[in-house]
């Protein structure tokens, strides 16, 4: 975690993370190059190296995709999501400079301005003259906001809910994508198994998100407010809290974690992370704070506050536990970084 | 009591158990992503057969032609061709002005060939064109030219020469479809590609029933199955077909 947004460090699994993504992107540019060049030496090269990057972009878009639900439904995922925008901003340049040759190859030299021509040179009003390349423009035009609000100083500057939302705009930039290449490439490289790829990576990428999700359905259990106190909301007993485990759980919507932690103390917090909204009922207690388990950021369990230099808060709940050994947590969140008096059992 | 491990990113050292597993996971993308690169590369099917002499400038001489479009006849055989295509560099077909001024005139130019195992082009560098003075003789130096073929329907796609006959390989179908509108719409000149059932693939200049340039009528049609009904000439070594752009049919919707 960073205390301010200059101070993302790099470390050794940072830096390893990213050779090994170097290498492997390289790999694979080689391979279809490589095999390319010599099925179909008259190729022209630009095209070669246009598809080379195309497909390289579109393959990482979809272990991008893949990592999320991922990490969701078996969380030794998650170490590969610490560092998933590295693979966004990757992807992005590959994608430009597909982008770039394709606008260089077939849209310069006329009298028609070629951006201006990716638009309209080719549309129609029919399946068969679908503009797909404008499609394309339109995902990297989505691909470059995300990768250009990529680092952290955004994160901070649009806040976190906002940052969110945007990013989730790569799922609009990848069904721009299935067209680019449906109504594109699919058209002409009639070769079954190329379609079959792509429905695929389509099948594969909505199957794995319609699973998390299914797996996931439970996560929060929605409380139900109880007549007596109608301040408080029952959480849940005493005995279903495991030490340093948190318990996710959720009131009218709002999410928030539950700890025991310390042996006795029983405190909670809202369950969202402040950095990019991860779940923090997932995390850990760990070097005595409430740990988020995208990318470590810290809470200390009674005022929401990360430990210093740090200045990250999120919302503290009043807790109490009744004399039914019932864990009862006041409906109504307290401002972001309130101490507050933990829960004793 | 015994907890998952749990990855911190800032942490130095992830839990063992969890770096085995992020290793794994790591060779399974990779895997993954050689796997699509192979298949990929070796699934791609469309390519052309021409060759654009980019780089190698030569000197041409011979008869300028401006009709059905521009062309040089060139004194000596370069190959087993005579008739060249003259185009401008980019998307941009020869000068009408130029070609209407020279017009049956000995020339000599300076350009870059281009051209596959049926026609050839040469992409002219701008004004290097330069009359001889002499006036050729077209009976002499015309091949035997437009005998009519008689009226007949073909079925192919639509693509610009130029692009077609060797600067791109491959310079047909959807993807290529707005570079080839754009050279036609340039006054690149357009010819129908068809194919017969052995995969052999035949060449017909496109002009209207006049031998007049139809580019601008036929820009909607281009690089899709369609029919079209006209009449075939011979005008050098070339395949003229004479067309209304209203036959032409596209046999996809
Ligand atoms: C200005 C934007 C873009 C333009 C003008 C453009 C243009 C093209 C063209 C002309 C093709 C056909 C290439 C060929 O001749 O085979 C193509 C294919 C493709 N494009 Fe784009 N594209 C753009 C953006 C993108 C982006 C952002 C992606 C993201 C990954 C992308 C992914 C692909 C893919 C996967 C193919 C199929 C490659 C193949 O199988 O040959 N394109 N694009």
């Amino acid at each position: 975690m960073s205390a301010s947004y200059k101070a993302v460090g790099w470390n050794a699994f940072k830096k390893r993370h990213d050779v090994v993504l170097i290498l492997s992107v390289l790999l694979f540019l080689a391979i279809f190059i490589g095999i390319g060049l010599l099925r179909q030496p008259k190729l022209t090269l630009e095209i070669l190296l246009m598809r080379a990057f195309a497909i390289a972009a579109i393959t990482l878009l979809h272990v991008i995709l893949a990592i999320g639900p991922l990490a969701r439904i078996d969380r030794r995922w998650l170490p590969l999501l610490y560092n998933r925008r590295h693979l966004g901003v990757t992807m992005f340049v590959l994608a430009l400079a597909h982008s770039v040759l394709a606008i260089i190859t077939y849209h310069t030299g006329s009298d028609l301005h070629p951006i201006l021509s990716v638009f309209v040179s080719d549309a129609g009003a029919r399946m068969t003259a679908v503009p797909f390349q404008a499609l394309g423009f339109l995902a990297l035009v989505i691909l470059f906001i995300m990768a250009a609000t990529s680092h952290d100083f955004w994160l901070t500057n649009l806040t976190a809910p906002v940052w969110k939302t945007l990013h989730m705009s790569v799922y609009v930039a990848y069904v721009l994508l299935v067209g680019h290449v449906a109504f594109g490439v699919l058209q002409s490289e009639t070769a079954a198994l190329n379609t079959t790829l792509m429905g695929a990576g389509i099948l594969g990428l909505t199957g794995l998100h319609l699973f998390a999700a299914w797996s996931q359905r439970n996560i929060d259990n929605d409380i139900e407010t109880t007549a007596d106190d109608s301040e408080y909301a029952v959480v849940c007993r005493v005995a279903d809290l495991e030490e340093n485990v948190p318990l996710g759980a959720s009131l009218h919507g709002e999410r928030l974690a539950l700890l025991l932690y310390e042996g006795n103390k029983v405190s909670c917090v809202s369950g969202v992370c402040q950095h990019q909204n991860g779940p923090l009922a997932e995390g850990q207690f760990k070097y005595g704070c409430l740990t988020c388990p995208w990318h470590g950021y810290q809470y200390k369990p009674h005022d929401g506050t990360s430990p210093e230099p740090f200045t990250e808060k999120i919302p503290t709940f009043d807790v109490k536990i009744d004399d039914q050994d019932r864990v009862l947590v006041r409906k109504h969140p307290n401002p972001a970084g309130t101490p507050v008096e933990p829960a004793l059992i | 009591m015994p907890q998952e491990p749990f990855f911190i990113g800032w942490e130095s050292k992830a839990p063992v158990s969890l770096r085995e597993f992020v290793r794994r996971a790591t060779i399974l993308f990779i895997a993954f992503g050689a796997t699509v690169a192979a298949i990929t590369s070796m699934t791609q099917r469309t390519t052309g057969s021409g060759t654009f002499d980019f780089g190698n400038v030569q000197s041409f001489t011979g008869l300028l032609l401006r009709h059905p479009v521009p062309l040089l006849i060139s004194d000596a055989p370069i190959g087993d061709k005579r008739t060249f295509y003259l185009v401008n560099p980019l998307k941009h077909g020869f000068s009408p002005d130029v070609a209407a001024a020279l017009h049956l005139q000995k020339v000599t130019l300076e350009g870059t060939l281009i051209q596959d195992n049926l026609d050839a082009m040469i992409e002219v560098v701008p004004d290097s064109v330069r009359s001889l003075g002499d006036d050729g003789d077209p009976a002499t130096a015309l091949p035997p030219s437009s005998s009519s073929l008689g009226a007949t329907t073909l079925r192919g796609e639509i693509v610009d020469s130029k692009c077609h006959l060797g600067v791109m390989n491959p310079g047909r179908f959807k993807p290529h479809r707005a570079c080839a509108i754009r050279c036609i719409a340039g006054g690149i000149p357009p010819i129908l590609v068809t194919q017969d059932s052995d995969g052999h693939l035949a060449h017909y200049l496109l002009v209207g029933p006049d031998g007049e340039a139809i580019n601008d009528q036929i820009l909607d049609y281009i690089a899709e199955p369609v029919t079209i009904e006209g009449t075939l000439r011979r005008s050098g070594d070339l395949n003229v077909f004479h067309i209304d752009p209203a036959s032409i049919t596209r046999l996809a919707q």
